[in-house]
């Protein structure tokens, strides 16, 4: 008799999907399980939806797990006695307890999107954009009990270009997770991988977002501004309080500037300039043209149109 | 120790119902030496004799380990019955007289079997998770029954179209390399 590898499979968003395609095309493992979080309720109406990894499983025809609580022992047990030789999880959502890991034989690894050690958490992507990073990438770790210390066995890397956003980058990390462990994985089970332990130094955390942090700092400069901006889209986004109203702002998708008038001595967060539908805003340092308004109960537009239609002229101030 | 050639489907001796063993001599360990050999070259975690075109009613078995530090246990079983089955697993299996085909098959979950070792002596021994199902799908192929026998009508059919169309593209591919091979030679 012969058995292919069976693998475990651990992911809920869509990041996880170009992963699990992967595996289920190869001719030479078995994924036989796939575990994901519960459905949740999501969108109008708050409808229970299913998560992109059980729409894709299913699809496949691989049944799928969706265990609310992990600590029980019984899905460790399950692969256990299935004879599991490796678990793979990719953006799953929640810390596996140390038998879960220890269950498959090979144990579990991990596709984490950053160049560990650094943005380990779980914001790496968004973290990396925010702290303006010419580079991230994504690391194979063979996993261990802490949250993202476990040593790496293989990673690429990608340019973050200087007008993307969170979304966009995640989708080619996605795919560059797929890529990874797809040309990493005979290595792995045949065990010719060499796991190296992650460096002490160079540590940092990518806490999970917070809504607050949405809250746009006029004072700040420019390039960070900006980078924040394309690191919080979609959720929780960049806003501020103009009276008694929340106005949102969005990234545009074509370059910005940090040429501010030299010594106009403007109160960070004055507008200084309308040309068409961009709009020139002093910040810390340098000033940043926003692209996109949107106030609340009305749909987005350019933000040349809405200051107009709210009688907001060169010399106000935007912000609280 | 030499690799003997495993036979795939259609070969007869997959259909023959094997013979009891019943001199444990040489030839009889010789035989599963071979066994262990072939079985291990061509990667697999069970060898039935007749799939080697030996007719006799003996199997070789890898268990493997519970992680990557542990390397399995090997065992011959001869004249392998089963005394008594539990429950029930569906897995996905192989085969090496089918390469390439996997399909989900349902077997019990746990067997109690009564063998020989090669010198004759008498053992019995419980198995479990694939263990137990390899046992099950090697004394099947000592009773002249392969594993796409236990799928459902229609999925052996697909299974066996697949495979077929598959084991033709390779032994087209396999005359051509060795037609190039002696025009090399030439």
């Amino acid at each position: 008799m012969t058995a292919r590898p069976r693998i475990a499979f651990f992911g809920t968003p869509a990041f996880a999907v170009p992963t699990l395609a992967r595996l289920l095309a190869r001719a030479d493992v078995d994924v036989a399980w796939v575990v994901c979080q519960p459905d949740r309720p999501a969108g109008r109406g708050q409808q229970l939806a299913p998560p992109p990894v059980k729409v894709a499983a299913l699809a496949a025809g691989v049944p799928v797990m969706q265990p609310t609580k992990l600590r029980d022992g019984a899905l460790a047990a399950t692969l256990r006695s299935g004879g599991t030789e490796l678990g793979v999880v990719v953006a799953y959502g929640r810390i596996l307890p140390a038998d879960l890991l220890s269950a498959p034989r090979q144990g579990c690894v991990n596709l984490h999107a950053s160049l560990l050690p650094r943005w380990r958490g779980a914001a790496p992507i968004q973290r990396a954009i925010a702290a303006g990073d010419a580079t991230t990438g994504v690391c194979l770790m063979q996993m261990d009990e802490g949250l993202d210390t476990g040593a790496v066995l293989a990673r690429c890397s990608r340019a973050i270009g200087p007008a993307e956003d969170a979304p966009s980058l995640a989708l080619g990390l996605a795919d560059d997770s797929a890529a990874l462990l797809d040309e990493n994985l005979t290595a792995l089970l045949s065990g010719s991988l060499t796991p190296v332990p992650q460096a002490a130094e160079g540590v940092c955390w990518a806490q999970p977002l917070r809504k607050e942090e949405g809250a746009i700092d006029w004072a700040a400069p420019a390039a960070a501004l900006h980078a924040r901006l394309r690191a919080l889209v979609p959720w929780p986004g960049s806003y501020f309080v103009r009276g008694t109203e929340t106005w949102k702002t969005y990234p545009d998708e074509s370059s910005w500037t940090t040429n501010a008038p030299p010594g106009n001595g403007a109160v960070p967060g004055t507008v200084l300039a309308i040309d068409g539908e961009r709009v020139l805003v002093q910040a810390g340092e340098g000033a940043l043209w926003l692209r996109w308004l949107q106030r609340p109960g009305r749909p987005r537009a350019g933000a040349g149109s809405v200051l107009r239609g709210a009688r907001v002229a060169v010399g106000d101030h935007l912000g609280p | 120790m030499a690799e003997r050639t495993i036979v795939e489907y259609p070969h007869p001796a997959l259909r023959r119902r094997c013979a009891e063993v019943t001199s444990f001599d040489a030839t009889l360990a010789t035989l599963l030496d071979d066994m262990r050999e072939t079985m291990d070259k061509a990667n697999g975690i069970g060898l039935a004799a007749n799939q080697v075109a030996v007719p006799l009613r003996a199997f070789t078995m890898v268990i493997p380990g519970a992680s990557e530090d542990d390397p399995g246990e090997f065992v011959e079983l001869v004249n392998p019955v089963i005394v008594g089955k539990r429950g029930e697993v569906r897995n996905e299996e192989g085969c090496l007289s089918f390469p390439e085909l996997y399909e989900a098959v349902l077997r019990a979950a746990e067997v109690d079997v009564q063998y020989d070792d090669r010198n004759g002596v008498a053992h019995r021994r419980t198995f479990a998770q694939i263990a137990a199902v390899c046992v099950q799908h090697e004394i099947d192929h000592l009773d002249g029954v392969t594993f796409v026998d236990r799928l459902s009508p229609l999925k052996r059919r697909l299974a066996l179209r697949a495979f077929q169309r598959a084991q033709l593209a390779r032994q087209v591919e396999a005359a051509e390399d060795r037609r190039a091979a002696v025009r090399g030679r030439a």
